[in-house]
Parts: C-alpha cells; structure tokens; sequence
C-alpha cells in the first residue's frame, strides 16, 4: 500500500482581488477582498418560472440575487433549465411568471434601459458572417451608443486582447468556431458594460483560448463587473465563480460559494484507480480513512486519492435529479 | 429618439455591406434579372400593340413589391435562424430600429431596381413621361406590403415556412394586381379582391404617370392608405422577444 501524504493536496485558485497604491507611502499592495457592493444588486431573480409551449416547464420558479461585482456561474446537465434563464435575464425570452431586475431596473418594463447596462453573449449567437471582426465589435459598440471613434479605439483594444489581429482580413464566416466565440465575447465587452452576461462562452475554444478569455474575465472583474456565466467545466466555475448555483430540471438545487458547495458534497474523498479489466474506477467515501479502507478490501495498491471536488457535488445532485425526471 | 433613428441607419449600412460578399450576384439581381424579364416581356408582346408603358409599370411594380417583400423576408428569416438576430435583441436596440434599418435596406435596393429599369426603357423602344410624383409612388410601392412581410418573418415556425409563406403572398399578390390587363377582365368578386391589393392602384398611378396622364391622386392615396394600414399591422405584429 503507497505510504499517505502528509497532507491532502489542495486546490489553490490564483488569488482574486486587485492592486492597489496606498495613499501615504504610495506602496503597492494586493488587496484581496473584493470590493464592498453598493446599491441593489445586479440581478434579482424571484420566482421565474417559463413553461413553453407544448407544456414544458423549464424554469420553476428560480429565485437568486447576484450582488454587484460578484461573478456567479451557473452549473447544470443538458435541459436543466440553465440557458432559459439566461434568455429571460437578458431579456429575449418572455417568463410565464416570476420578475427580473437587472441594477433595479424591470427587464420587462424597460428592457432597453436594462439592456444597456448589460453586455451578452448568447449560447446559440452566430456573429455576422460577411463582417470582417474589427467591423463586428465597432458594430456593436455603437449599438451600445458608442462614438464611432470610442468604439473604433475599443475595437482596437480587444482585437489585440482576443488574438484576433492577424485575423483582421477576413470576414467572420471564415473564422474557426473557436474565433468566432471569441469575437462574439469581444463584441459583448465593447461598451465595458457593468453586467456582462455569458452562456458558455469557452466551449469550443482550446484551453490556450480558454485561458485568454479566463484573463480577461478576471480583468473584469478586478474592475467591478458582474459577471454571470454558465458553463458545463467545473475547473472554469471553480476559478472564476464566487458563488455557483447548480440547477437541475428547472430548479436550484443548491447554491453558495465553490467551498460551501464542496462542504455539501457527502462523499469528501475519492481515489481513483485502474480495475484488474484496466478499467479507471473511482471509489467515494465519507472520511479519509473510509476510503483507505475500501481500497484495501479490494486489494487496490496503485491509486490516487484526494478530495471530491465540484464536479463530484454536481454529478451527485444532477444525477439524482435525473433520475426523478426520468421516473416522474 | 435619435438613437433608434441612428441605429436604424446602421444597421441599414451593416446590411449595405452584404452587397461585397457576392458583388456579382447583386448584379444580376439589381440588374441583369429585371431588364432580362423587360426585354422578354417587350419580345413577346405582338407588333402593332403599344403596351411599352404597361410593362415598364408591370416590372417596376413587381420589382418593387416582390423585391421588398421577399428580400425583406428573407433577410430577416436568415438572421433569425441563423443566430445573427440575438446578438441585437441583446442590445439596447429597439425592434423597430431594426425592422426600419432591413427595410431601408431592402427598399434601397428596390430602387435602384427601379432606376435602373427606367434608365433603360428609352433604350427598348419605350417612351416613358418622368416625374418627381414617381419617387412618391415608387416608395409607396415598395412599403405598402412590408408590414406583413415583417410579420411573417419574425413569427415563422421556421426559415422554410417563413420562405414559402413570404413567396406565395407575394405571388398572389402579382397573380391578383391587373398590372398588364384591365381589371375588367377579372370576375366580379376577383375585381373586389384585387381592389384591396395596393399593387392594382401603385399600377394605375404609375402608368399614368410614365404616360404623361394626370388623374392618378385618388389611386395615389389609395395606396397610401393600404400602405398606412400594412405598416400600423407590420409595427404591432413584429416579434422581438419569444413569448
């Protein structure tokens, strides 16, 4: 049996917060906790609910309230529900019932003056495919009624930030999926908006990607934005979320910070080995020594073993909520 | 106020810009296609029959009204499923703005349709009478079906549906205007039907006007009123956010 570690590696996320120069000796130091939130919060979300047509309920009545500056990222399978949320915050998709207000404004009494403040990326978007991408975001900058100097000197910016430079020549119908993503991020950003809203924006890009729209996100939120993403990886929500919520046929099924969340997870430890058919197995327990215990009484004696992590906490809540709608 | 109209206007530019994905296309769209279909028509017609005048009104009529039905349509339909359309409905842009901006668009080109087939009218052996009243009309022309074009495009079930629903009223449409024959040649209750197309009376005013006749105001406002009516239905039907 491989001798047990000291300690239990740990997940340590790069620190969130940002640098700031003191007023007395104008040292530089990094200050860690995110600065307080004033006002209203950025989405409150109480009791939305959406049936569609043909009588599925997509959303039952989903209540939350994402404070300014947080990022909060919504997790949850295929069909949970997570992308009609996003339509109605963002005000594409009429709720059955419920109320949204984004910076205390109604989204459905004014949806062009919520929709000011917001900048959105759509899961399903295509960008304009005969505009070439410098184009595309000054577009959409002065949609967002930018000047066409401001939005050209912003186009700039994010053409150099996204890696879409040396793409500046062709229209977007020749661009890779990946890029494509990418300029539809970058169109979001135009207008610096407080509240940037994201339906899976990384899938389909290669994690060298991934990461610049990871760095740019952080930047952003080193700013003050509010950022509310959904996604389907667990290392992006983990890095980037304050708070998650995990949704599963149309419901919260639980919701707080990546810790809490891990803390509800019942299996704390899980090693993960290779059977005798070379098959990779993993086994849960409660205690450290509970699965210590499991792996000798099968004999296992190459493994890895370490913490659950939030992935753990979604397959197990996901799973089971998929179970009921299977036999509801 | 300001804004929407400035929004209008840019998105009518954004989709000027269409135009350089397949410059050759429009070509023969704009061009080359209606004065094909003019010189077809002129070839055909017997000798000894003065009818030039009526088929200059029969293709800009047609030109206009199927160009701005089905172009507008078909613009919106495709930015609908394909995707483009949410990146705006997630903007502070108001619908509006956008159906005005895809119909300068679509009117625009119409135009130059237009002015084009009447550029080359003299060079087919057709005397036509020009005049200011024609842009009036023209414009009328072009507007008065597109509120229901706009309602069809954003409430289709699908891009198919929305296609076909667009080309077969626009067909009727042709099909039922008495443009190159006399409404009396249709029966009674296809005579009161043909009365409600704005087609019937853009027609008669036009070809009193390329024929130097006066008399055509009461066709005229006719048309303005159908068209009136057709942008009323066009604003409170488009569809912007799904229900």
């Amino acid at each position: 049996m491989r001798p047990l570690p000291d300690s239990m590696p740990e997940l340590t996320p790069a620190p969130r917060g940002w640098w700031e120069r003191d007023a007395d000796d104008g040292e530089r130091q990094f200050v860690s906790t995110p600065p307080p939130t004033r006002g209203p919060p950025a989405i409150e979300v109480r009791k939305l609910s959406k049936r569609y047509r043909g009588g599925v309920l997509a959303n039952d009545e989903i209540s939350l309230s994402i404070p300014r500056s947080a990022v909060f990222g919504v997790l949850g399978p295929n069909g949970a529900g997570k992308t009609t949320l996003v339509r109605q915050i963002t005000g594409e998709l009429v709720p059955t019932a419920g109320a949204i207000r984004v910076h205390d404004i109604d989204i459905l009494e004014r949806p062009l003056a919520a929709k000011s403040l917001m900048g959105v990326v759509p899961q399903e978007a295509t960008p304009y495919q005969h505009l070439k991408p410098h184009e595309h975001l000054v577009f959409f900058g002065r949609l967002h009624g930018m000047s066409r100097s401001q939005a050209r000197g912003r186009a700039d910016e994010l053409m150099a930030a996204l890696g879409l430079e040396e793409h500046a020549g062709v229209t977007a119908v020749r661009l890779s999926g990946g890029l494509k993503r990418k300029l539809l991020v970058g169109s979001a950003l135009m207008a610096e908006p407080s509240l940037l809203v994201l339906d899976e924006p990384t899938t389909g890009l290669d994690p060298h990607s991934r990461r610049e729209v990871w760095a740019l996100l952080e930047s952003l939120r080193g700013r003050g934005t509010t950022i509310l993403i959904t996604t389907h990886y667990m290392d992006e929500a983990e890095m980037l979320c304050d708070q998650v919520a995990v949704i599963g046929a149309g419901r919260i099924l639980a919701m707080g910070t990546v810790e809490e969340l891990r803390g509800l997870c019942r299996r704390r430890y899980k090693a993960t080995f290779e059977n005798g058919a070379g098959q990779r197995q993993t086994v849960y327990g409660s205690a450290y020594d509970e699965v210590v215990d499991e792996l000798a009484r099968l004999d296992i004696h190459e493994y890895t073993i370490g913490k659950t992590t939030l992935e753990d906490l979604y397959l197990e809540l996901t799973s089971q909520t998929l179970e009921e709608s299977q036999y509801a | 106020m300001r804004k929407a109209i400035a929004d209008a206007a840019l998105i009518a530019w954004m989709e000027t810009l269409k135009v350089r994905v397949a410059p050759a296309m429009y070509v023969i769209a704009i061009v080359f296609f209606p004065l094909g279909m003019l010189l077809f028509a002129k070839a055909m017609t017997p000798p000894g029959f003065d009818v030039g005048v009526r088929l200059v009104t029969g293709s800009l009529v047609f030109g206009l009204g199927l160009a701005t039905v089905n172009l507008l349509a078909q613009f919106i339909l495709f930015e609908r499923f394909n995707n483009e359309m949410k990146l705006v409905v997630a903007s502070p842009v108001h619908p509006l703005s956008y159906a005005g901006g895809v119909l300068v668009y679509s009117v625009g080109q119409a135009l130059v349709t237009s002015a084009v087939i009447l550029s080359f009218a003299p060079l087919f052996d057709i005397d036509i009478t020009l005049s200011f009243w024609l842009l009036p009309l023209l414009l009328l022309t072009a507007l008065s079906m597109t509120g229901i074009a706009v309602v069809i495009a954003t409430w289709a079930p699908s891009m198919e549906a929305g296609n076909m629903m667009a080309n077969t009223l626009g067909i009727l449409i042709v099909i039922l205007s008495p443009i190159y024959y006399p409404i009396e040649r249709l029966s009674e209750w296809l005579q009161w039907v043909a009365r409600f197309s704005p087609y019937t009376h853009a027609g008669e005013a036009i070809n009193k006007v390329l024929s130097g006749q006066g008399g055509f105001e009461r066709e005229m406002l006719i048309l303005a009123g159908i068209t009136v009516v057709g942008l009323v239905i066009g604003i409170l039907g488009l569809r912007w956010r799904e229900a």
